[in-house]
């Protein structure tokens, strides 16, 4: 893959960031939604992660010619390629990851796609409503294993916790330091309405009420330490 | 009483090309596109002899994305008034189960498939 882009001013800098990475993170998404399409706990949920998997990798394929409307060529080099989180870079080790990558990697993509819907990048808006649309299933099959790994509860809920803590680390940096000269001026420009603080603010409510509902506690602090982070590849 | 409207050229050549692209079954469904309601926008030049079509789809993982492309583009190519064609894949409006048209619908439930 390679970025090619003229200078470009702040807010459109770091919506190509978002955008690219958002397409990058999708297609991995997909790609671990598919490797579990054969061996999910039940028929039913290897259907919706072939499903989601279709969903996802869809979504990485239309988002990525976005990128062109603002100036950027980037050479496609297939789904293998991008730089997405580490924690969905490879394989999934267990169900509880998959259900936390479910919950977590794509509730924070799926918010920030919410905050584009009305996007004054006209095409970004057009997708997010289709994306939108589609993420409704995903979200409903999230919340409906937390829920039945926490009617289980013991040693599956206790690995689910741990599992929704390491996304966490890492999704919540995505959206980036709330305050970013860029991201703010895209706000005010009209191509998001929110920025990084409220997209985290919304998913840890989310996720807070869903884990209340089962009795568990999980730590979902806000990022403190921003060295070394990518703002390139968010992450 | 019936009014006779006199149709451009263009206007004809449109008109033809509505009816191949009704010829134009899904892949996976025994519906045309344009009942599936895939069909956004048709317009058709008479100076570069070109049909644009804006096209949808129902997901946008779908599977039979080029199978579709690939129909459409041949349906209209077979036209004696048309040279190129150029689709466009537009996300707005967003799909729904509302664009299926009536007829579409009641093909889809006479062989049992819920729409």
């Amino acid at each position: 893959m390679s970025l090619k882009s003229s200078a470009v001013d702040a807010a459109t800098s770091t919506m190509i960031s978002l955008i690219g990475s958002l397409a990058d993170n999708k297609g991995a998404l997909g790609r671990r939604y598919g490797e579990w399409a054969v061996s999910a706990p039940t028929i039913e949920s290897a259907v919706a992660a072939a499903a989601m998997a279709q969903d996802e990798l869809g979504h990485a394929r239309a988002t990525y010619p976005v990128l062109a409307k603002l100036g950027v060529s980037r050479d496609d080099e297939g789904l293998e390629a991008g730089y997405p989180l580490p924690v969905i870079a490879r394989e999934l080790p267990d169900w509880a990851s998959f259900i936390a990558a479910n919950l977590v990697v794509d509730g924070i993509l799926t918010t920030f796609v919410a905050t584009a819907r009305d996007s004054s990048i006209e095409p970004l808006a057009q997708r997010a409503r289709k994306i939108l649309q589609e993420e409704g299933a995903h979200r409903v099959h999230a919340e409906a294993w937390l829920r039945r790994i926490g009617r289980t509860g013991g040693s599956d809920l206790d690995l689910l916790i741990q599992r929704i803590g390491e996304m966490w680390a890492q999704a919540s940096r995505w959206p980036g330091p709330d305050g970013h000269p860029g991201y703010q001026e895209a706000i005010a420009r009209g191509m998001v309405i929110e920025g990084p603080a409220a997209i985290r603010r919304r998913v840890r409510e989310w996720l807070l009420a869903l884990s209340d509902g089962v009795g568990a506690r999980v730590a979902l602090d806000e990022p403190a330490d921003w060295d070394g982070w990518d703002e390139v590849h968010r992450r | 009483m019936s009014v006779a409207v006199a149709l451009t050229d263009a206007e004809r050549v449109e008109a033809r090309l509505w009816d191949a692209l009704r010829k134009v079954e899904d892949p996976e469904l025994p519906v045309s596109v344009v009942g599936l309601g895939l069909i956004v926008s048709l317009a058709y030049g008479m100076e570069g002899r070109v049909a644009v079509v804006e096209l949808t789809f129902t997901s946008m993982g779908c599977p039979a994305m080029e199978f579709i492309e690939e129909d459409i583009r041949d349906a209209l190519l077979r036209d004696p008034d048309v040279d190129r064609v150029d689709i466009e894949v537009v996300w707005d409006p967003v799909w729904t189960k509302d664009r299926i048209r009536s007829e579409a619908r009641e093909r889809m439930r006479s062989l049992g498939i819920v729409a």
